[in-house]
């Protein structure tokens, strides 16, 4: 990641920006909610979040070396709804199929549990309820600020 | 009904306060099936999309808008395999994209 950051430097024109866009390194959270009421809202999934500290770390790294500078950076709140739990984790299972780290069991038996109690819930809360991914995640700013 | 991804646009709207796209000459790194790539692509000049997964590469090409033919482009490869056959400092701006 290390490496990554300092070949965008070189990639990069000497008044170009990078924009880092990357999620926090916590647990999403499953919710459902009808309209603006959110009726269960708990983690997804416990631990795993080694992928995004790595990423932390090789930015510290990159600031510590001043190769970028943040400029400014915010959270934003990431949504995506489906009409069934088992819907918004079959898209999000294939649309994070690329990863190379298979999830442990526990994890995968935790998250089997908190989809399981998100769908009976939203069973129970009518035709307009859906089941929502919370993601807070985090974009930055940055500028290269010498020369490799 | 299918799975409806920031309808708020709060990512669209931080990607916005973050950079002017106008006619820059844009690399976004971990493109993926291009769900970020077609928020600003129209307003850059040029974008190379790196993407090293080949199912989201291809998905990417499949959905390219015919307006954006000619001004974006996807590489399937791992960014470092790109960046070594790259000649230096030629992009505005580069965008990791959920991807560092």
């Amino acid at each position: 990641m290390v490496h990554a950051l300092e070949a965008v430097h070189r990639l990069l024109k000497p008044n170009g920006t990078l924009v880092d866009i990357r999620p926090h390194a916590e647990p999403s959270i499953l919710e459902v909610a009808v309209g603006d009421q959110t009726l269960f809202a708990e983690p997804k999934r416990e631990g795993d979040h080694e992928g995004v500290l790595d990423s932390d770390r090789a930015m510290d790294e990159i600031l510590e070396r001043k190769i970028f500078e943040v400029v400014r950076g915010r959270d934003f709140e990431f949504f995506s709804y489906g009409s069934t739990a088992a819907e918004l984790r079959e898209f999000w299972d294939r649309y994070n199929d690329y990863e190379d780290t298979p999830i442990e069991e526990e994890q995968l038996s935790f998250e089997d549990k908190v989809y399981a109690k998100a769908d009976e819930v939203r069973k129970d809360s009518g035709k307009d309820a859906e089941v929502i991914v919370h993601e807070r995640v985090r974009i930055a700013r940055l500028k290269p600020v010498r020369s490799e | 009904m299918t799975v409806r991804l920031d309808p708020e646009g709060n990512e669209t709207r931080a990607l916005f306060e973050m950079e002017d796209f106008d006619g820059k000459q844009v690399l976004e790194i971990g493109s993926g099936d291009g769900r970020l790539t077609w928020l600003y692509a129209d307003r850059a000049e040029h974008v190379t999309a790196v993407e090293p997964f080949e199912q989201s590469f291809e998905q990417a090409m499949k959905d390219l808008p015919p307006e954006l033919e000619g001004s974006v482009e996807f590489q399937n490869m791992e960014f470092l395999d790109f960046a070594a056959t790259s000649d230096g400092a030629k992009f505005g701006t580069a965008i990791f994209s959920w991807s560092l």
